[in-house]
């Protein structure tokens, strides 16, 4: 956002350590890695077995980013299919998605369609989403070639990463490409459309305080 | 310039060579004109001038008390296909051209400084160009206007030496007097011929110049030769029409309170108004023309005239709108946003809302909780007989609740499909159209706008919460809600009311009633099946016997639905079962809002986890009752397959028994396994609910009975928007394919809306209201353009006509207040509507009856003349154009002239 727009986010009264909050989502089957991936992004750690997540579950980092702290608020979903709608129940709000398949599992690249078509019902149209196939440190398991993930993101006009949480391989790469097209998307709408920028209100203010009943909210889509 | 050179330099104290000061500014005005490049183009194409767009360059330079801007206007000509470049002089070919006369912007209008927010921003034309036709001049203009005559002598052979110095090839011109006058004086040299541009205004003509003989004899005189060819003439008769009578266009509005009664209130409450409060087309021009007539075949005088409009072999019409009517939708979106401002509580209007023990108050609305075990359906809509007292009556209200919740869904307030499953990228965050959230919008925006303002909104909102505990209470479905869990793609108030239907429902079936789909099945006897309706899971039924066997012994499985597959439990040959579980939690958004927050404030991730678990727990309990030989393996070879790594040797075991866990689930102490080892063989049946639909219903009704007056205006703006949006849309239907800008306009409002109604609401300062106030103006200008549409539609068309693309293209340069040329003058249709109002006015006017029509117009309020000659002269050669325009109107008279002189002739001894 640098020359950008006005903050879509607005900090937090009782927070004044980032300019701008981002809800981002980890989605995909049942154990691509998403908490791997997120562990690795947010304490550089790597286990080769977490808790299968239950429900969700969520890491805070906060980033620089053209100059601006931006907080990330990642939420970590169950894959199960049984917490559909528990998961889904998140998508609203959230500004981008991290979509994961594991490249050893034909299965969860399979599904990649089925979560885009969540993706759609139950976000906004605004959200960006990553695909990312996860574990290419195992190449000798490998069933889904790069080829094949790559030509699936064109198709769904969506960026792709191939990523290791063991290896460490393209993790921060992928957060801070999906911290880069929310910005470059938040200025772009703010850029294209004034009138409902700032409303009579100050610059840089679009969202300016908490909505009633509703305290702390971060989300304004 | 040369001499600031040398005064930077010390070593010249004097120069000598420093010309005067006027010499330095002829010096510096040279060199402006010459710096501007002149590009020869193709002729142009008839009123080119007035659609094309225009630059300006200027340049100021200051002299004595001179303050002078240099400003070049220049018309930006798109290069044509045909590329026609013609050797003949570029102004000489525009001053003759018939095909550029009568510049048909409509200047007089365009010099009125409309400040209206919504006009038309025409390209700003210089009056030059409408009067001579030019594409291409310069213009010298001192800040304060030019009396003096000596200083305009002074300026004027300053600018001859220059353009003739620098050989600029543009013509130039002086402005004098009075800015607003708009009179210049400007030369033009074209090889051998000097054009001089006169102008002359005056308020009233000299008598010999009102008719056209008089013009061409004072044409000819100021020529002082004699060509061969005769003068041609063009001429243009300007009329105007203000008084529309029968073909006048407006809406009328029911606003004023004592009228309510006698009106179907339902009606009007339940409907958005549209309109304007005046006709937006405020006058109607006709231009008669003759294009190109010679001068010795036409008379016109003061006593006889050969131009008869009904002639004319062209005319052409064009409108004027006002832009300042009342538009209803826009006026009254704008009014109810002031409701948001309001803190009041309902119950500043209604105590007995605060008091917990209403029953004394309303008519004991809980006696119908004690003994609402009614298995049929009992019509509640005229037994709720208690009244809140306020300004809609007992019989008003009733109107309103049975349009807002009929009977069985049947009748004519029946609510349509309001099942919205279609994917919408730019769908608004509010309700389907003409779902009760709608209605109720609508209905609350018409009672707070135009009835009796907040006192009505209280008494409408209380009456509205005590109905729906009523209906809650008798366990009655909410009709015009979309059935299902609340979907956070709509409106909050919307998610309630689904939420709401939802714990009815459930209500209703743990009390052996049937479900909805059911229920409405019965009661309209109809035959078809609501496939839709997924409230229901039947599994109940189906597990029914099992009960008994549940009580004798805990081995003994219970609530099961069915195999998974083949599967066998590991460690015996019995099926694997999947167990009923319990139904997932339906949350509203701001539920689950609230409940990421008090996820975000446990920092401890496995607390986190137990959190969440009670689900888990849940379906493990269920599962252990379905399987009571089951393990966390097999639990999980249902619930997360990929947990279950099957060994690759075992090719002869056909159920996936051997195998073993993932590392993961094999963590110790993870939660999968304390949850799996505290997790008793409990039914989904006899659980816990996960879900308490009492306790759930009462928080909405709860949410929605303390709602401020401010609050319900918040959570009906989006649903009041979308509906005025959709009003639009329908009432653009018949004019929407030649208003201008109609799809942008629409998209731009869709978007916006559906930006706005998906940010989440913030009343400090009023962020968000401004910004919806801020797209009420867009809404404003769309239903104005709508309205424009219509009243000329009305004006020129008979009602029900089908338009085709030629009358498109006519109305949509109509609407764009463009001259739009009538082909076939008087002899066409629209021509002759127009001649027919003409005469209706006319008739109203000197109290005639309409009958007597002698075909006629008024007199013209704008007469134009235009005289040319050009061509050879009888014994001077060739000779230059001459050019003449005469403008005739009530108030002024204005002559503008270029005149060319051959100069060789003139210097010649």
């Amino acid at each position: 956002m640098a020359g950008g727009g006005d903050p879509k986010w607005q900090k937090d009264a009782a927070d004044q350590n980032f300019d701008y909050m981002f809800k981002l989502l980890i989605i995909g089957n049942s154990s691509v890695g998403k908490t791997s991936f997120l562990f690795r992004y947010a304490d550089d750690s790597f286990t080769s077995a977490f808790v299968s997540t239950v429900g969700i579950d969520f890491k805070v980092k906060t980033v620089f980013r053209h100059d601006k702290r931006v907080k990330l608020q990642i939420w970590d979903t169950a894959g199960q299919e049984r917490y559909r709608t528990i998961t889904t129940a998140y998508y609203r709000g959230a500004m981008g998605f991290i979509l994961m398949y594991d490249i050893t599992n034909e299965e969860s690249f399979n599904s990649v369609q089925d979560w885009v078509t969540q993706i759609k019902t139950y976000s906004w149209d605004n959200a960006q989403v990553i695909l990312v196939g996860n574990k290419c440190d195992m190449e000798d398991e490998r069933v889904i070639s790069f080829e094949r993930g790559k030509q699936l993101a064109d198709q769904l006009g969506v960026e792709f990463f191939e990523t290791s949480a063991k290896e460490n391989i393209n993790v921060k790469n992928v957060f801070e490409r999906l911290v880069d097209i929310i910005c470059d998307k938040m200025s772009e709408s703010l850029d294209s459309d004034p009138t409902l920028v700032g409303g009579g209100g100050p610059k840089g203010q679009r969202l300016t305080d908490q909505p009633q009943g509703t305290p702390n909210a971060n989300c304004n889509c | 310039m040369a001499n600031e050179e040398v005064f930077d330099d010390d070593f010249y104290q004097e120069d000598f060579s420093t010309a005067t000061e006027w010499e330095a500014f002829v010096s510096r005005l040279t060199d402006i004109l010459e710096s501007y490049e002149v590009v020869e183009e193709e002729p142009l194409s008839n009123n080119e001038l007035s659609l094309c767009e225009w630059c300006e360059e200027e340049e100021s330079i200051v002299f004595n008390d001179f303050n002078l801007s240099v400003i070049r206007y220049k018309a930006k000509i798109p290069p044509k296909q045909e590329a026609s470049k013609s050797t003949q002089c570029q102004v000489f070919q525009d001053l003759i051209s018939i095909k550029n006369d009568h510049c048909l912007l409509d200047f007089n209008y365009l010099r009125h400084d409309y400040e209206v927010l919504y006009a038309p921003k025409p390209a700003k034309i210089h009056p030059l160009a409408v009067w001579y036709g030019l594409r291409d001049f310069i213009v010298l203009k001192n800040k304060k206007p030019l009396h003096d005559l000596s200083k305009i002598k002074l300026l004027q052979s300053s600018m001859r030496i220059s353009v003739f110095d620098s050989k600029c090839n543009i013509p130039t011109f002086i402005q004098a007097l009075y800015h607003e006058q708009d009179l210049f004086l400007g030369i033009y040299e074209y090889k051998e011929f000097q054009l001089a541009f006169d102008i002359v205004h005056l308020k009233t003509p000299p008598p010999p110049c009102k008719y056209l003989s008089g013009l061409i004899e004072m044409f000819k005189g100021k020529i002082g030769m004699a060509y061969v060819n005769p003068v041609t003439v063009s001429v243009c008769l300007s009329y105007s029409l203000k008084n529309f009578l029968s073909a006048a266009y407006s809406s009328d509005k029911k606003s004023d309170n004592d009228e309510w009664d006698k009106i179907d209130f339902v009606n009007v409450v339940s409907n958005l108004s549209f309109g304007v409060s005046i006709d937006p087309v405020h006058e109607l021009i006709l231009y008669t023309k003759w294009p190109q007539v010679g001068e010795n075949v036409v008379f016109d005088s003061e006593t006889y005239s050969d131009f008869n409009p009904i002639n004319a072999p062209k005319w052409s019409i064009r409108t004027r709108f006002d832009y300042t009517p009342v538009c209803y939708l826009a006026d009254m979106l704008h009014d109810y946003l002031t409701l948001i401002e309001s803190q009041e509580a309902l119950s500043e209007y209604y105590n007995f809302l605060l008091s917990k023990n209403r029953a004394g108050d309303v008519g004991n609305p809980f006696a119908a909780l004690t003994d609402s075990r009614i298995p049929s359906l009992p019509s509640v809509l005229n037994t709720g007989s208690y009244s809140i007292d306020g300004p809609i009556n007992e019989d008003q209200m009733q109107q309103i609740f049975s349009y807002l919740f009929p009977e069985n869904n049947a009748g004519k307030f029946s609510y349509g499909d309001i099942q919205d499953n279609q994917f919408d990228p730019q769908k608004i965050k509010s309700a389907t159209p003409d779902s009760l959230v709608h209605r109720l919008s609508i209905i609350l925006a018409n009672i707070y706008t135009s009835f009796s303002g907040r006192r009505s909104v209280a008494q409408f909102w209380t009456e509205f919460t005590q109905k729906l505990r009523e209906r809650v209470e008798k366990c009655l479905r909410i009709p015009g809600v979309a059935s299902g869990f609340p979907d956070m793609r709509t409106c909050l108030l919307h998610q309630k009311l689904q939420m709401l239907n939802v714990c009815i429902e459930r209500k209703n079936i743990r009390e052996g009633r049937l479900p909805f789909a059911m229920q409405q099945q019965f009661a309209q006897q109809e035959g078809k099946t609501d496939s839709d309706d997924e409230f229901f899971d039947c599994d109940d039924d189906r597990v029914v016997d099992d009960e008994a066997a549940a009580t004798q012994s805990p081995w003994n499985p219970v609530g099961r639905i069915s195999k998974l597959g083949k599967m066998l439990l590991i460690d015996c040959d019995e099926p694997l079962y999947i167990p009923v579980t319990q139904d997932p939690v339906p949350k509203t958004e701001d539920e689950l809002e609230d409940d990421a927050e008090m996820l975000l404030n446990v920092s401890d991730s496995e607390l986190r986890a137990q959190l969440m678990s009670a689900s888990l727990l849940s379906d493990m309990e269920s599962f252990k009752a379905a399987n009571p030989k089951g393990k966390l393996e097999d639990f999980i070879r249902w619930y997360s397959p990929r947990d279950w790594i099957e060994d690759e040797a075992n090719e002869d075991e056909l159920f996936g028994r051997k195998g073993h866990l993932s590392d993961r689930m094999m963590i110790p102490g993870n939660t999968w396994q304390t949850v799996w080892s505290s997790a008793k063989p409990v039914p989904a049946r006899r659980q816990r609910r996960l879900f308490d639909d009492t306790k759930e219903m009462e928080k909405v009704l709860h949410f929605l009975e303390c709602q401020t007056l401010g609050s319900i205006g918040e959570l009906t703006i989006a649903p009041l928007f979308h509906s005025a949006l959709i009003k639009l849309q329908k009432e653009s239907e018949e004019t929407k394919d030649f208003l201008p800008n109609f799809k942008e306009k629409e998209n731009k409002l869709k978007q916006n809306c559906c930006i706005l109604s998906r940010e989440k609401w913030i009343s400090s300062k009023n962020v968000s209201r401004k910004k919806w106030e801020a797209i009420t103006n867009d809404f404003s200008e769309w239903e104005l353009s709508i309205n424009q549409g219509k009243s000329i539609m009305k004006k020129l068309y008979q009602e029900d006509y089908k338009l085709n693309d030629d009358d498109i293209k006519f109305l949509n340069s109509l609407m764009k207040c463009y001259d739009t040329e009538l082909e076939g003058g008087a002899k066409n249709d629209i021509g002759v509507r127009v001649m027919s109002m003409f005469n209706e006015a006319r008739a109203y006017q000197n109290e005639q009856r309409p009958e007597d029509h002698s075909w006629s117009l008024p007199d013209p309020f704008e007469k134009q003349f235009t005289l040319r000659q050009f061509g050879n002269t009888t014994n001077q050669g060739t000779g230059g154009p001459q050019f003449m325009r005469v403008i005739l109107s009530g108030n002024e008279f204005r002559l503008c002239g270029a005149f060319s002189q051959n100069t060789t002739f003139v210097y010649a001894p």
